[in-house]
């Protein structure tokens, strides 16, 4: 009975959410640059045949023990998929690209399938953010894929890492990749922030159990997590990996419809994503 | 000393025997009759009996002495023709072209040396002539001069030309009788004239030709490099293919070195096996020139043992591989997505193409990239011609039709008809550009999607459905062989490495090509209108070219393939080279030939055409030269009244070398417009190539002209030939015969035999 009850509950629950998320969801959208809500087809009535053109891949990989850890389980995971769905969403509104929100997929880093595809996020969390040795630890297979995977012209965004201990680890693990290349942090003026919103300032987009957790116990824009964005260039000063650091798109995205979150860090993280695809897609 | 003069022996074979004392005919029998009579009648008897057979043998000896006799007293003349004495004219033409320096076989005199001691040697021809006429000796190449004696004569003439130094010499000397002209030649004549031509002049004028050849028809040992052919500019870091063609005698099959040189240095090697005796054939050599400058090189064969002609064995040319201004390519796509990034990526180094990029990220939203200027692209496609016309090609991406107007629809159809340009569709277009000059302009047909069969309805999208499959891409066998899709120089390699390469994955589906457009790639099993789904096809489209690539995936030859992989780049290099490197250009400068020897008179000739494309003739160009040393010289050059935006100039290359040459429009309005290009100036080998004396080029001039041919065998004769021989200007005269000795001597041996018969028989 009761299993039934809430089946019958569930679909009323939902229509009764989406009226109160999509006024706060519609507010969201016109913050973007003033440009007009493109009103277009959403996903369901997208019923061409096939994969869209652009297809938001998620990289897979081993990591180190801690709660990511566990049989079809790891931190690669976080924010998956409702952060990849929004953004998606977000991408298919505001830009060309031919994009829907189920048009991604998570792939292991050596699956031979990467290379069908030129971008590529990969979330970077563990928690709690003050351990050692947590995160990813890519093998030596993964770490070959993913020079390979940038040096024939893949895009790499490495997203949601905190504190000076993850960015050991995320030093530890970028020279896994790249043992001779300089990580480069990019200021304002990078033609990524640029490629299509105007992007000023790096901000500090709250990442959950971080800087921000449903609205308690946690400071927005914790001056102890200064934002910053890396990159690793290529030979033609090319950014072929970017890196965000205490900032946490991945939330962003996935708090795109709700409502405790605030609103500036959403419009932020969807503009950087944005500019970060239009960015792989142009150079 | 001859028994009878051979001419007058031919005078009485032509039946110009002639009588001083004139019986008539039956005067003549009758005297003859009476003298064989007489003859009978002596014998009639003898002081001691002698058999018949002796008796009749005596009488004919008397009756021949008698005859003879009888035949002198009627004071019998030959009719000759002959020149009045240091009153004509003969021409002597002596060939010192460079050919004759040639040593047919080495235990022979050189053909110049065979010439000479015909002339000036024992026979001393020129000597004997100059008895009965007013000798002119010449030496001739290309031109005739005047010739002082045999030890001026240098063998440095780089062209003979037969026809022009008849001609020059006949027209000097128009103004006196000529008898003839004496021509010493090996024959080998390589002048733009034909020689029979003015020969049958010369027979119009009665001006007999007695020619003289020397030399071997055929060079028995000789490895003849016959000529190069290769591009004269390069794009950047081209291969640059070096095609010769090389014939040969005596060393069939020979494996041998084939060497080209910079600078003195060998830089590409190949050992060649040299083809049978007499044929020619092709060899390729491959150079890839770094250095950014006007490349010099020489080609050469090594040369073989007891080889005649060795001047043959080497050519020198040369590539232009200086910096050029790059092509400008616009390319407008109307999506962001992996085709734009690697097309970009893959032509990123490519110094000969910038390609600048109007990419439409988001409604009304746009992104250009490559621009050289703030103003490049900034009110979107080009709306005016001039600033349209500025690329040399255009490649449209998904773009939509809103894009565009109707003029510049217009103006695009006009940038490939009118101004020469290339136009590449990546994917294809949509159903919007049915019935726009697009349309037109496309190579393949296009397709509205609701009519085509269900299993092509899907759309590109990456899926199981036909049309978002992966396919290998099938090259045609025009494919196979474009230099667009070359991924290596040696087929069989070519082959293998697209065997090699991914799978593309979704087609954009057309109807046919059309009538004249080349499928470069089809779809190895989607078919529509029983032809398979072409992949990429291109055509010929008025001036210029264009261009359909049905999927948006080549991107995938890049990502799929191992990072130092270079055939994605190489392809997209390609491709575009092809489309934007034939465009016309505003000025182009032309030559007739691409390497002079000095001396030689240069055309230059310039093109011109307005902002649009049209011709221009109201232009003011200039045509700046710098030689070898860097001197300058700026000439004007004139407007050809009966060709369009043609202007023309002329010069002459007086030092070996590289020439620049510059034709400037300078035009206050819009800066200046210049063109270069160079020109290399040689030593000829046009004497050594083809260099077997012609002997019957020889004879047929004789032949044409009521001379005579003559080798070493018979040109003692010449002097009497030409001094008897008819012309314009002899005199029949009568010569006595008499007091030739044949006769005396003759009829000494009859009454000798006569006498000598009698004293045998006892007769008193």
């Amino acid at each position: 009975m009761t299993f039934r009850k809430q089946k019958q509950a569930r679909p009323l629950l939902a229509l009764a959410l989406s009226a109160v998320l999509l006024l706060p969801a519609s507010l969201v959208w016109a913050q973007f640059g003033g440009e007009p809500f493109i009103d277009r087809e959403d996903d369901p009535k997208d019923n061409r045949p096939g994969e869209p053109e652009f297809t938001f891949v998620r990289g897979k990989y081993e990591n180190y023990g801690g709660r990511g850890a566990g049989p079809g389980r790891g931190w690669w995971e976080t924010d998956y998929p409702d952060s990849d769905r929004n953004f998606l969403r977000g991408v298919r509104r505001y830009t060309n690209l031919d994009a829907n929100s189920i048009g991604y997929k998570a792939l292991d880093l050596t699956d031979p399938e990467l290379f069908e595809y030129s971008f590529l996020y990969i979330n970077m969390k563990r928690i709690p953010i003050t351990i050692p040795s947590s995160g990813p630890n890519f093998t030596p297979e993964e770490a070959k894929a993913l020079r390979e995977f940038m040096l024939r012209g893949g895009f790499v965004m490495l997203d949601d890492f905190w504190g000076e201990q993850h960015w050991q680890d995320f030093l530890i693990e970028i020279v896994k990749i790249f043992p001779d290349r300089e990580l480069v942090k990019l200021d304002d003026s990078h033609p990524i922030f640029h490629s299509f919103f105007d992007v000023s300032e790096i901000l500090q987009v709250p990442g959950r159990s971080v800087t921000w957790n449903y609205n308690s116990g946690f400071y927005l824009d914790d001056p102890d997590f200064p934002p910053s964005v890396h990159g690793i260039l290529d030979d033609d000063g090319r950014v072929m990996l970017v890196a965000n650091y205490n900032t946490d798109l991945g939330d962003g995205w996935e708090h795109t419809f709700y409502e405790p979150y605030p609103t500036r860090y959403v419009n932020e993280a969807y503009k950087l994503g944005i500019n970060y695809i239009i960015y792989s897609l142009s150079h | 000393m001859s028994l009878i003069q051979e001419h007058y022996l031919q005078a009485i074979v032509d039946g110009n025997l002639t009588f001083g004392v004139s019986l008539g005919i039956a005067g003549l029998i009758l005297g003859a009759l009476l003298l064989v009579g007489i003859a009978l009648f002596a014998y009639r008897k003898t002081t001691c009996p002698i058999s018949r057979p002796w008796k009749a043998a005596l009488v004919s000896l008397r009756a021949a002495s008698l005859l003879l006799l009888g035949f002198l007293l009627l004071e019998p003349g030959v009719l000759v023709s002959e020149v009045t004495p240091q009153e004509t004219y003969l021409a002597v033409l002596v060939d010192d072209s460079q050919s004759m320096s040639i040593r047919d076989q080495s235990n022979l005199p050189s053909r110049h040396e065979q010439g000479v001691e015909l002339l000036f040697g024992r026979e001393n021809v020129v000597g004997r002539l100059g008895e009965n006429f007013q000798v002119r000796t010449y030496r001739f190449s290309d031109v005739a001069q005047r010739l002082a004696g045999p030890e001026v004569l240098s063998q440095d003439g780089e062209h003979s030309s037969l026809a022009v130094s008849m001609e020059q010499v006949t027209s000097e000397l128009a103004s006196f009788p000529l008898a003839g002209l004496v021509v010493v030649s090996d024959g080998a004549d390589n002048g733009d004239i034909d020689p029979l031509q003015t020969a049958r002049e010369l027979a119009e004028k009665k001006i007999p030709i007695y020619s003289v050849a020397v030399g071997a028809n055929e060079i028995q040992k000789d490895v003849n490099l016959l000529d190069v052919s290769a591009a004269k500019a390069l794009l950047q870091d081209s291969i640059y293919r070096v095609q010769v063609n090389i014939s040969q005698r005596g060393y069939a099959g020979k494996r041998v070195r084939l060497t080209i040189r910079s600078k003195g240095e060998p830089i590409a090697e190949q050992q060649i096996a040299l083809p049978d005796d007499g044929k020619a054939k092709r060899y390729t050599l491959e150079l890839s020139p770094k250095d950014e400058d006007i490349l010099v090189y020489e080609i050469s064969v090594d040369e073989q043992p007891g080889e005649t002609i060795t001047q043959n064995n080497k050519h020198r040319f040369f590539v232009d591989n200086r910096r050029k201004k790059p092509l400008d390519v616009l390319y407008v796509e109307g999506q962001p997505r992996n085709e734009y990034k690697f097309i970009r990526r893959a032509v990123k180094d490519d110094q000969s193409l910038r390609l600048a990029t109007y990419l439409q990220t988001g409604p009304r939203k746009f992104l250009r990239q490559g621009i050289q200027s703030p103003q490049e692209l900034s009110s979107g496609f080009p709306k005016q011609a001039e600033d349209l016309f500025a690329y040399e090609a255009v490649v449209l991406g998904n773009v939509d039709k809103t894009l565009f107007n109707e003029e510049q629809l217009q103006l695009l159809q006009d940038f490939v008809a009118k101004r020469g340009g290339g136009f590449l569709v990546v994917g294809g277009l949509n159903e919007a550009f049915i019935g726009t000059p697009l349309e037109n302009l496309l190579p393949v047909e296009m397709a509205y999607e609701s009519r085509l069969p269900s299993y092509l309805q899907g759309g590109p999208r990456r899926g199981d459905h036909p049309t978002g499959a992966e396919y290998a891409a099938q090259l045609t066998r025009e494919g196979q062989y474009s230099p667009i899709l070359r991924l290596d120089s040696q087929d069989s390699k070519n082959r293998e490495l697209w065997a090699k390469m991914p799978a593309l994955q979704g087609v954009y589906v057309s109807g046919r090509a059309k009538p004249g457009a080349s499928v470069l790639i089809e779809h190895p099993s989607l078919k529509y209108q029983d032809s398979a789904l072409p992949i990429l096809t291109a055509q010929r489209y008025g001036a210029g070219r264009s261009m359909v690539l049905a999927t948006a995936s080549s991107w995938r030859w890049q990502m799929m393939m191992p990072s130092e992989d270079q055939s994605h780049e190489r392809l997209w290099r390609q491709t575009l080279r092809w489309l934007a490197s034939d465009s016309q250009q505003r000025l182009t400068l032309t030559m007739d030939r691409d390497t002079y020897n000095v001396g030689e008179r240069v055309t230059v000739s310039a093109q011109l055409r307005d902002e649009e494309f049209e011709m221009d003739n109201n232009g003011l160009l200039w045509l700046n030269i710098t030689d070898p040393e860097g001197q300058t010289e700026e000439l004007p050059m004139d407007w050809q009244l009966e060709k369009d935006g043609t202007y023309t100039q002329s010069f002459t290359v007086k030092r070996e070398g590289v020439y620049d040459l510059a034709v400037k429009v300078p035009s206050e309005l819009d800066g200046e417009l210049q063109t270069k290009s160079p020109l290399l100036v040689t030593p000829s080998r046009r004497e050594f190539l083809n260099a077997g004396a012609d002997e019957a080029l020889m004879r047929r001039l004789a032949a044409t002209t009521d001379g005579r041919f003559y080798n070493a065998s018979n040109v003692h004769q010449l002097v009497d030939d030409v001094t008897f021989a008819p012309n314009a200007y002899s005199k029949m005269e009568v010569h006595s015969l008499w007091d030739e000795p044949l006769f005396l001597i003759l009829l000494v041996l009859l009454v000798c035999l006569e006498w000598g018969a009698r004293r045998l028989k006892g007769l008193s």
